[in-house]
């Protein structure tokens, strides 16, 4: 979201943003026992993640008279 | 008899003259607010539709416009222009074409030549997309490494997996530095897993831009040091078909092929992309294969929408661990493993509308998604003495890939990487030493 606004006789630049994110990981490891091609194998681990974010952000960007 | 000659040559050339007057119209397309050139900018002639568009420097030429008419000149993301013109207009002059209130800045980039972005706080550098065509990269990294502030450590490949690092980070699969493709993030899983497992083709991009500062704020995880955002090509103003095809040594082949135009406010653009290279040693070849298509759309005078799939396929040969400073100085393109091997797939959709309720409000949404998944060969290794590697392997694969070792006098220090080997009971012998990896990835 970005608004201009007027105060303090000057032009004001307000932005903000909201983020949700989500991510799965799977993440398996095998030890091939017979041809190096082998898509199979022993399994040495394997591992899951999931991860949920929420973050987000207000700025303003203040102009206040001349100071220059 | 000289005098009839020089009054034909005088009325020849008043009539010549005339005509060029009548017949073009030249001009200047640029950017209000940098008042840098606009390239490929669409200039029309209302009447029959003939046009033109701008060269790299914002000219263009009008050719066959007769008497009282009008130009509309188009740029995608900024407001057309309509011009009147007479018999007598030959020049227009600068033309300024203002950034249309509905353009998104994630995914419209300027054409201008400038080597920093205005308005962002901080530091920012961008490679201009007139620099990049210049430059014709063979990767991302090429160009990456002439922006201050970056550092680059070399890997296999054509920037696949890329290590950059931004002001001393980490660089290990640019790990700390936020990748951005249009402005979303690019790795497989930027929070959880943020390894550069995917980096786009250098072929496809219009400009990078590399991020540094306060206004990091803005963008997701890992913003501690930088972000770079590559922004791909967006459909051009006038419909075109382009081919590019590059070959090189080591059986580099590069072939792109798109199309994509404006039809009123519509922008749309389909294009694949394919690669292919041996790489810089044995057993490291690339083959990339990219398809994508977007669209963007100028819904009404307040609202535009992106929308863009795009699908990767890379199939390598990916080598970890296969020299030792004694082998590099044998011959450092040798590199007897073969079975090290990458294999992935990226599917992505991004979504972004914009929406302005009044001339002081707008709102942007985005909604992004990509799923991607690795299939990883790691060869299983074992660090032998030079002398000692005949002994360990057998005759067998030793003649096939370690031959150059024969007859050569070795040190106390000489070290050779090969494949593990395996004895299984007291005779029989096995190279197994190959780990299949896998992992997939969704956001």
């Amino acid at each position: 979201m970005n608004y201009d606004w007027q105060a303090f006789g000057g032009e004001h630049h307000l932005e903000a943003a909201i983020n949700f994110h989500r991510e799965t990981f799977k993440d398996r490891f095998l030890v091939a026992d017979s041809s190096r091609w082998a898509r199979n194998g022993a399994t040495t681990a394997d591992l899951w993640y999931r991860l949920w974010s929420v973050n987000g952000f207000i700025r303003n960007e203040f102009n206040i008279g001349k100071w220059v | 008899m000289n005098k009839k000659i020089t009054i034909i040559l005088i009325s020849f050339l008043a009539i010549s003259n005339w005509v060029f007057s009548q017949e073009n119209i030249t001009g200047k397309v640029i950017d209000q607010t940098d008042l840098q050139p606009l390239i490929g900018a669409l200039v029309q002639l209302q009447s029959s539709g003939n046009g033109t568009v701008t060269d790299e420097q914002g000219n263009f030429e009008l050719t066959n416009a007769n008497g009282n008419d009008k130009i509309i000149i188009k740029y995608l993301g900024y407001d057309e222009i309509i011009i009147e013109v007479t018999a007598q207009t030959s020049d227009l002059g600068r033309i300024e074409l203002q950034l249309a209130n509905t353009t998104l800045d994630e995914v419209i980039v300027s054409a201008s030549p400038n080597n920093y972005k205005g308005g962002f706080k901080g530091s920012n550098f961008r490679i201009n997309p007139i620099a990049l065509k210049n430059i014709n990269p063979l990767s991302t990294e090429e160009v990456l490494r002439t922006v201050p502030g970056v550092n680059i450590v070399g890997d296999m490949g054509l920037s696949n997996r890329p290590n950059i690092s931004i002001r001393g980070s980490w660089g290990r699969r640019s790990q700390k530095v936020l990748l951005m493709e249009d402005g979303t993030p690019s790795a497989p899983a930027p929070y959880i897993a943020p390894g550069a497992y995917y980096n786009p083709v250098s072929d496809r991009l219009t400009a990078i831009e590399v991020y540094k500062g306060a206004d990091m704020l803005r963008f997701g995880p890992n913003n501690m040091y930088g972000a770079i955002n590559y922004i791909t090509a967006m459909p051009p103003q006038k419909p075109e078909l382009r081919v590019k095809l590059i070959g090189g040594q080591r059986n580099y082949q590069t072939g792109l092929l798109s199309y994509g135009g404006t039809w009123n406010n519509l922008g749309a653009l389909v294009e694949g992309v394919y690669k292919k290279f041996d790489g810089f040693t044995d057993n490291s070849s690339v083959e990339v294969l990219n398809l994508n298509a977007k669209i963007f759309a100028k819904l009404s005078d307040n609202q535009s929408l992106y929308f863009k799939v795009s699908g990767q396929f890379e199939d390598n040969q990916a080598s970890l661990s296969s020299q030792t400073p004694f082998t590099f100085d044998n011959d450092p393109t040798q590199n007897p493993l073969d079975a090290d091997q990458f294999t992935m797939r990226r599917y992505g959709v991004d979504i972004i509308h914009k929406w302005l309720p009044n001339s002081n409000l707008s709102f942007t949404s985005k909604i992004y998604a990509t799923d991607f998944e690795r299939d990883w060969w790691k060869q299983v290794t074992a660090k032998v003495k030079a002398s000692e590697v005949k002994s360990y392997i057998g005759d067998e694969i030793f003649n096939d890939r370690y031959s150059y070792l024969d007859g050569k006098i070795f040190g106390e220090e000489d070290y050779v990487i090969v494949g593990r080997v395996l004895t299984v009971g007291k005779v029989q012998r096995i190279v197994v030493g190959h780990t299949p990896f896998r992992d997939s990835k969704k956001q």
